[in-house]
């Protein structure tokens, strides 16, 4: 049996036919087939406008708590900066639920009662505003008299504690309560 | 173009290099998917309707033109002043997830809730200034003050549908005693 020049071999590596058969025929054809841009680059450019008018900033006004599960509605206004008492909600019967002024603890909502507070006026909430305000007042600016508060609820508080919560916002300069919450629709919303 | 005009020997069609362009359009959809905030906040604005919440209480008007929402146990009550409250019953109950565990919240009757105020707004002729008030008793959970409130916000009775009813006061139930709430319940 007479031993032949091997030639070239595309070997078992490469797929492409083509690159087989250019490499071991010598065809005429490049072997470098052409990537079409264009709809990669219209794609692309889709993206972006869509992520552009999906953008928004007001997430960042402020920052969701994980112990609050936030109810959602349909009917809202965009969020505008304001101070945030935040009420967290108990996720078991030893967690105590907290109500939070800007994130640091002020009292636990166990503590939040009629019993204890008999004029609604929360003393340790009741302080940390009146500091807030006073903070507020001195920096000046647009907000300087601004009365918004935004109270940030898990949903599962009672009102009870909602409503203290809203009655020393209320005695203590920030009269105009804004609730926190999520845009969409709950199970209860029946296509409202 | 100046190439095919003067009969030079340059090619005509330009080459546009997209290198850069594919660079800046992969580094903008990275940043824009990394900032972007998937959760939409929003606030409902609403005015406080509780004796207590002022230190300078101020005699408010009376106005008998009101509709007062109140979410009981087991149900929405609603009248306009002083008159017999009409009850909307519980539909049953739904469960959300929380991390796994399900909480189960009553189920409230919201379209029929939408539908009595569309009614009464219409009867009171006052359109999108109509004031509501919901109050809500001491038991009742956060999610269903704003559910109750969502539904008024979303009537929208003035200007062809495009006006809607803006700041329910959210009070307690002490409020509508004297609105014709005798029972609670």
């Amino acid at each position: 049996m007479p031993v032949n020049h091997p030639g070239s071999r595309a070997g078992n590596g490469v797929a492409l036919r083509s690159v087989q058969k250019a490499v071991k025929h010598g065809g005429s054809g490049s072997i470098f087939a052409t990537l079409n841009l264009t709809p990669m680059i219209d794609f692309f450019t889709v993206l972006v406008i869509f992520l552009i008018q999906n953008y928004s900033a007001s997430g960042e006004l402020m920052l969701i708590n994980e112990k609050v599960a936030m109810p959602k509605a349909r009917h809202a206004v965009e969020l505008a900066r304001a101070p945030i008492v935040q009420i967290t909600g108990s996720s078991g019967p030893n967690e105590e639920g907290f109500v939070l002024f800007e994130n640091q603890p002020v009292i636990g909502i166990r503590d939040v009662t009629e019993a204890k507070f008999k004029d609604w006026n929360i003393t340790p909430l009741k302080s940390v505003l009146e500091k807030a305000w006073k903070k507020q007042q001195a920096e000046g600016g647009p907000e300087k008299n601004s009365a918004k508060i935004i109270i940030q609820s898990d949903r599962r508080v009672p009102f009870s504690v909602i409503k203290m919560v809203m009655a020393t916002c209320g005695r203590n300069n920030y009269t105009e309560p804004n609730f926190a919450i999520i845009e969409g629709v709950d199970d209860n919303a029946q296509g409202i | 173009m100046g190439g095919a005009a003067t009969g030079g020997g340059g090619v005509a069609d330009a080459n546009l290099n997209l290198v850069p362009f594919i660079d800046l359009l992969s580094c903008l959809i990275c940043f824009l998917l990394i900032s972007a905030v998937w959760t939409q906040m929003a606030r409902i604005d609403v005015d406080q309707a509780l004796p207590r919440a002022s230190s300078n209480p101020k005699e408010k008007p009376q106005q008998d033109d009101k509709i007062n929402v109140l979410i009981a146990k087991d149900a929405y009550l609603v009248n306009i002043s002083k008159q017999e409250p009409k009850r909307i019953p519980k539909l049953g109950s739904f469960t959300l997830d929380r991390s796994g565990a399900n909480e189960e919240f009553t189920k409230y009757d919201r379209a029929t809730l939408r539908k009595t105020i569309e009614e009464y707004v219409e009867k009171i002729g006052k359109g999108a200034t109509t004031k509501v008030v919901v109050a809500a008793r001491d038991d009742t959970s956060y999610i269903h003050l704003i559910g109750a409130l969502d539904v008024v916000l979303g009537v929208c009775p003035g200007a062809g549908g495009k006006e809607c009813l803006k700041n329910p006061s959210v009070g307690d139930p002490d409020i509508l005693r004297a609105e014709g709430f005798t029972s609670l319940e």
